[in-house]
């Protein structure tokens, strides 16, 4: 089998004997996830679920490929995987953004229309970048080539029948051990360092509203009030600086009902969420499926998930990439411009128009 | 399951109307130090449902103008004690004829210290996220102003038992000590 990798306790794992299970059509997201937990309840779990897996209604947008919004790979067998050292020969794919400068600063300056009329306090705009790629150009080089570029925390390969996601995320959406339930969102973008960023008032509130709209999301499946345990601190990766922090609840709740609960996650949707939800399928032209949906693994009660960002999906022919930004009310079209194109600098773009 | 703590007096009952916010798990978790608490959506909500002690009208998105129900509920139960948080505040201004409307810049996720105006109470900062602001009739009594640009952010009503913050208490942002949920169980003890 196409071999899968993906973090799992301290290490990254690669098998090529497991089982995956696609969510059948028309079948409740809550209740496969309660099937799943049933059937397998203690093997080791990697899950994919789409940005939409929990949505009732959706929106009819370009697809750019085929998903069935949630997939499970059951592990039989696995051993570690080590990254190996960077080929600087490596022939990378070179990306074409899938939207022009004047339409991305014109999404930008509608959502802060919006934000000053209080529709919301901020929303997550995101776009799509595609290249052509060989077929003997395989998913698993590209994921190899790539992994030294991102330096991700939380990789994962996850290889479909019609399609494989690379996710290069450096972003925790929930780890759960025991009963304590963490989050780690990240808000907050620098190219220019972290002291330019914590200075940045911009930069706080982008990331104290995430962290309300997080406690929010964690106290609705709580035993006891969410807790920020950590704010404002740094996350160094090799192509931009980040601000994250993280709040904490106590649980008895288990991972289908708590997915229902927190996804899509606060950092890649907005807030209030029902209404930015509204303003991305308004101002998007595609559906992100996989992109900022999660992914990891989950192995008894205990899980740990990624915001699947700084991913590609492999499509046939084409490889697609996703970037986007925070926009709130102090935001500047032409700085998250310039935001879009440092979260895809370790790709070989093509000159955007 | 949340225990009840072991008190010889029942605890006080408060129902939020939710106006589609994002916070309304943080505000019931921060009103259960003192309440037991249920949560109605605002569109769902029925008038007959309401045996709690405090009302309390969520913040939310959009305008007061779009949640007419919660305005009618206002203006038909003046005499239920109420606790108006942001919007929900703005939704008590409309209803005694004062004048709700955009202010600039809007303030997100951002802080102010609280500057209370006719109490000798400390000075902390709370968390605002507002892009309207209120200018109540001299049917309220302004209490609080924010320190840095002077917004009515503290109001209460002198013959209805209304309270209104345009603050949010429940943000991880407001650093009160528990001095506003003692401070709000205390004015509805009056209240009664």
């Amino acid at each position: 089998m196409s071999p899968l990798i993906c973090f799992y306790k301290d290490q990254w794992i690669w098998s090529e004997k497991y089982k995956r299970i696609e969510k059948p059509i028309g079948v409740d997201s809550f209740e496969f996830l309660k099937d799943i937990e049933k059937d397998y309840f203690k093997k080791i779990k990697i899950i994919q679920a789409d940005f939409d897996a929990f949505e009732k209604s959706k929106t009819e947008k370009i697809k750019y490929y085929q998903s069935p919004g949630l997939q499970v790979y059951v592990i039989e067998e696995y051993k570690a995987f080590t990254p190996d050292a960077i080929n600087t020969n490596y022939d990378f794919p070179v990306f074409e953004l899938l939207t022009t400068k004047n339409k991305f600063k014109d999404q930008v300056k509608n959502l802060i229309d919006d934000i000053n009329q209080g529709r919301f306090y901020q929303v997550n705009l995101t776009a799509a970048f595609k290249s052509k790629i060989k077929s003997e150009q395989t998913s698993l080089e590209l994921f190899k080539n790539y992994f030294t570029s991102f330096k991700p925390t939380y990789p994962a390969l996850l290889p479909g029948s019609s399609f494989d996601i690379l996710s290069f995320s450096p972003e925790l959406f929930l780890k759960k051990q025991n009963d304590v339930l963490m989050s780690r969102p990240i808000k907050g973008t620098s190219a220019t360092g972290f002291e330019a960023l914590i200075k940045n008032p911009k930069e706080a509130a982008e990331l104290s509203m995430i962290v309300d709209l997080i406690r929010n999301d964690l106290n609705s499946v709580a035993t006891t009030p969410a807790v920020v345990t950590a704010h404002r601190k740094k996350l160094e990766l090799p192509y931009t600086t980040h601000t994250y922090s993280e709040v904490q609840v106590t649980t008895g709740e288990t991972l289908p009902l708590i997915l229902k609960q927190t996804m899509p996650g606060g950092s890649i949707s907005g807030c209030p969420k029902i209404e930015s939800l509204k303003a991305i399928a308004e101002h998007e032209n595609y559906q992100r499926q996989f992109y900022t949906g999660t992914i990891g693994w989950w192995e008894q009660n205990d899980f740990e998930l990624n915001i699947a960002i700084r991913s590609f999906v492999r499509s046939e022919d084409s490889l697609f990439y996703f970037a986007g930004c925070g926009i709130v009310s102090e935001s500047d079209p032409e700085a998250e411009w310039n935001e879009l194109l440092n979260k895809a600098s370790k790709l070989k773009l093509n000159h955007t128009k | 399951m949340k225990t009840t703590p072991n008190t010889h007096k029942p605890r006080l009952n408060a129902l939020i109307i939710d106006h589609d916010d994002s916070f309304t798990q943080n505000l019931k978790s921060w009103l259960e130090q003192k309440f037991a608490v249920q949560v109605v959506n605002a569109e769902s909500f029925k008038e007959n449902q309401v045996s709690a002690d405090l009302v309390v009208l969520s913040a939310g998105p959009k305008s007061p103008q779009d949640y007419s129900q919660s305005l009618n509920w206002l203006k038909k139960n003046p005499q239920h004690p109420t606790l108006g948080i942001c919007m929900g505040m703005q939704l008590m201004t409309l209803a005694e004829g004062g004048t709700v409307t955009p202010y600039s810049p809007v303030l997100h996720g951002k802080t102010s210290i609280l500057e209370f105006v006719i109490s000798d109470f400390p000075q902390f900062p709370v968390a605002r996220y507002h892009s309207l602001e209120c200018q109540v009739t001299p049917i309220f009594l302004t209490k609080a102003k924010s320190q840095d640009d002077n917004i009515t952010m503290w109001v209460e009503h002198q013959t209805k038992p209304w309270l209104g913050w345009q603050f949010h208490p429940e943000s991880f942002l407001t650093d009160d000590q528990g001095f506003l949920i003692s401070y709000l169980e205390t004015w509805l003890e009056s209240k009664k």
